[in-house]
């Protein structure tokens, strides 16, 4: 009864309230996953215009080397953080986890509006970057010091300084999120919801949000320490060294302990974006082939497996680093062994579209479009986790196909897939099915023809992060026009996620009306009484789960799904 | 329910329905702080692991070897722990809920805490002023480093602090009396975490330089 009217007294009345300065998680989320696709949008423009350099070089005259780092950064560094970390944890993470789990909200409602806040600042920050004197930083999204605060390297007045400083509000507004979700898993689950009948989606979210609790400290550390050697002159990370025909004041300090604290963050980042992505592909496939996911407990532990190992990888980003050659051993081993988890992965989903009832509706197309390129990018990475591989093709277009495989398409195409999904609940109104379709269609091919010709201009070694390719012998004139058609390509897909954005605004108000369930799903987000769920998401009672999220044709009922707040006892929903 | 038995039951059989699932506002609070707690450890952590790293470059210099090194008089950061101790005894006192000793409990750790923060800020003046500043060695751009984030904590701790003072003023309701009573119990807690941290802090800095490198020898950090 407590939590009736702990509840009742958040009830929002006014415009503001509601919309604004919402405490509501399902609002909450909804300004997250806004603010993460517009900021996605200036990243895909970015990305647009060092294609426009790459394909046809000396055609834009407003594409200086420095503007071109600048975009290589400014894109890598959005993409991966506050587009695809935000909507995941912050979008999916807020909407999903108090409905999937029966809760009325997330624990701390108060601190989950400040995160979306806090969210909003970084950003601000960071596109402010774009216009100090100098611009934003182009030091590559890994911020590698010496380079990225030394005079010469595009932004290193103004630009490195608003990167670092939004990045640790960020880590700040992840931090009141994370502690958010993983409070609400761990204590606001409705009766019956044990951990082992949580939907994947949650246990991916939940794993997710533990790896960003522990790494992003490590992001959090290098940036303040770097930002003391940008501004009060200490020598953490700079070593002495002249700059410009000038010896500078550092002395002794480190570049390779600011690589080993970057990619301590920077691996488990890659979870932090893979595991979510996991647990919901996990549930379009298992809801959309009317199919039990197969082996429901050895895809928790996977995801839990996978969550700590990715802890002990993190310098396998750093084989030509000059780090000490014996952590090499080590951390092939480490790399190579985490892919038995994500194989077990891979082979379940398979194993549960075996023989599966299969509607091809949009999600699950995104879904299967993801299980394609999660694989390609992931047989890449088995290449580039061996050393004596990893040598030759490290700092080639061979990295770049595998990483934007593995973390881009990837997880983008869940993220794609889920809105399609759940833009019902949320909306109360279906996306355009056609659209969708050739929506898919367009990314899915598009991005196969953007990155798989990039692994044979790897392999021809041609090197990523140059501005030109001219006067290079080794390279053929073959590969400039792979380069053109690449750039062609990633233009067209760009173009196509207008059609994604005309569709979430033209559904809003044109597109059919959703019922309840569209889905035919049984996790609790789809049994709320009203579409969009009204505040506190429940009515009066909260449900109580009976079964797990996938049972999935139970023989001797005539539905062929039984929802997770259904009682086989009464024979109706609790 | 062990964790063991919870994460290897097999979901697709039929279990048992739990009578009550719901814990509480004041568990779920005190769960938060445990989850926020943890982070914060992880944060000073990785710090002291680059505090371990750096140490092992020659340029290197210890804090409070010599009587001309800057941490060599350690009268003033005694002082501060004390304050720091004093505290964190407060207002675990005041979470006993003795009568009418969690207003005095609180409002004396909240105070002992400003004193500390205050006796921060005048050890670094201290040092300043003898040319110490925070660019002149990375042992000691470690020192401000991370006494000036131990101290932002307790300053974010004080703002909790002041909400449980602005509950005890109006402390005619119930519902202010429950406030203030979990916030102190709240207190309490983190004010142990923040003071264990210091200690272990003020330790680190003060260390022999052979101390560090046994640590890094020890684990295994030498040489990366």
């Amino acid at each position: 009864m407590e939590d009736e009217v702990e509840q009742d007294m958040h009830e929002p009345n006014s415009f503001w309230t509601k919309y604004v300065w919402s405490q509501d998680h399902k609002v909450i989320a909804i300004q997250y996953s806004v603010i993460a696709i517009l900021v996605g949008i200036v990243a895909l423009v970015l990305s647009g215009l060092m294609r426009l350099q790459l394909g046809f070089p000396g055609h834009f005259d407003f594409i200086d080397p420095s503007a071109y780092y600048q975009f290589v950064t400014m894109h890598g560094m959005i993409m991966v953080i506050y587009l695809l970390t935000a909507i995941f944890l912050g979008g999916f993470g807020n909407y999903l986890i108090p409905l999937m789990v029966g809760a009325r909200d997330m624990v701390f409602p108060f601190v989950n509006m400040l995160s979306v806040w806090f969210y909003l600042l970084a950003v601000l920050i960071l596109m402010a970057s774009f216009f100090v004197p100098g611009g934003p930083t182009g030091a590559g999204w890994t911020l590698y010091p010496p380079q990225a605060i030394l005079p010469g390297t595009p932004g290193s007045d103004w630009g490195i300084i608003l990167m670092l400083v939004s990045l640790a509000v960020f880590i700040v507004a992840a931090t009141m999120g994370g502690l958010n979700y993983v409070t609400t898993v761990l204590q606001a689950r409705t009766r019956g919801m044990t951990l082992m009948r949580m939907p994947l989606t949650v246990w991916g979210i939940f794993t997710a949000t533990i790896l960003a609790l522990l790494a992003f400290p490590a992001l959090f550390v290098s940036a303040v320490m770097m930002l003391f050697d940008k501004t009060l002159g200490t020598s953490f990370f700079m070593p002495a060294i002249i700059s410009m025909g000038q010896q500078l004041d550092y002395e002794g300090g480190s570049p390779i302990l600011f690589q080993h604290l970057f990619w301590f963050f920077g691996h488990p980042e890659v979870y932090i974006v893979a595991l979510p992505a996991f647990g919901i592909v996990s549930d379009l496939i298992s809801i959309h082939a009317r199919k039990n996911i197969f082996g429901y407990r050895m895809m928790v532990w996977a995801i839990v497996i996978i969550g700590v190992m990715s802890f002990v990888v993190w310098a396998h980003h750093m084989y030509v680093s000059g780090m000490n050659p014996i952590f090499g051993y080590f951390f092939a081993t480490t790399t190579l062994i985490i892919a038995v988890p994500t194989a077990i992965k891979v082979y379940n989903w398979v194993l549960t579209l075996w023989r599966g009832n299969i509607r091809l509706n949009v999600p699950m197309l995104f879904a299967l479009g993801f299980v394609s390129t999660f694989t390609i990018g992931g047989l890449t990475g088995l290449f580039l986790g061996n050393v004596v591989v990893d040598l030759p093709l490290s700092d080639t277009y061979f990295v770049v196909a595998h990483f934007h495989m593995v973390m881009g398409v990837s997880p983008i195409l869940v993220v794609f897939g889920g809105i399609y999904h759940w833009y019902p609940k949320m909306s109360g109104r279906m996306l355009n099915d056609t659209l969708g379709k050739l929506h898919f269609w367009g990314t899915f091919l598009g991005t196969y023809a953007i990155y798989f010709p990039m692994h044979y201009l790897g392999v021809l070694g041609v090197p990523r992060r140059y501005f030109a390719y001219e006067n290079y012998d080794f390279i053929p004139d073959s590969a400039k026009d792979l380069n053109a058609l690449i750039s062609v390509m990633a233009i067209f897909v760009g173009l196509m996620q207008l059609i994604f954005i005309f569709n979430l605004v033209w559904s809003l108000f044109k597109g059919k009306k959703a019922s309840d369930n569209p889905w035919e799903a049984t996790s609790l987000e789809w049994q709320t009484e009203t579409t969009p769920p009204g505040h506190g998401n429940w009515g009066k009672e909260l449900p109580i789960c009976h079964r797990w999220a996938y049972d999935y044709g139970v023989p001797g009922y005539a539905q062929d799904y039984l929802p997770q707040n259904f009682s086989a006892e009464s024979g109706e929903k609790t | 329910m062990s964790i063991l038995s919870s994460i290897t039951e097999k979901p697709w059989e039929q279990g048992v329905i739990p009578k009550v699932q719901h814990k509480g506002k004041v568990n779920t609070r005190r769960a938060g702080l445990k989850v926020l707690l943890v982070v914060i450890s992880a944060l000073f952590f990785l710090f002291i692991v680059a505090f371990l790293m750096r140490s092992q470059y020659p340029d290197w210099q210890p804090l409070a070897e010599q009587p001309s090194q800057p941490l060599y008089d350690k009268s003033q950061l005694w002082l501060n722990t004390i304050y720091l101790i004093m505290a964190s005894l407060f207002l675990q006192l005041a979470k006993t809920k003795r009568q009418h000793f969690p207003q005095i409990g609180l409002m004396l750790g909240g105070l002992f805490s400003c004193a500390f923060v205050v006796g921060q800020l005048i050890f670094w003046q201290h040092l300043y002023q003898q040319g110490f500043a925070v660019d002149v060695n990375p042992a000691l751009s470690f020192f401000y480093l991370l006494t000036g984030l131990h101290a932002t904590h307790v300053i974010i701790g004080l703002l909790v602090w002041l909400y449980a003072v602005s509950a005890v003023i109006s402390r005619n309701t119930k519902r202010s009396q429950a406030i203030m009573n979990q916030c102190i119990s709240l207190c309490a807690m983190y004010w142990h975490f923040l003071l264990g941290l210091w200690v272990l802090l003020f330790a680190l800095l003060v260390s022999k330089p052979e101390t560090y490198d046994a640590i890094v020898e020890f684990c295994g950090l030498g040489g990366v």
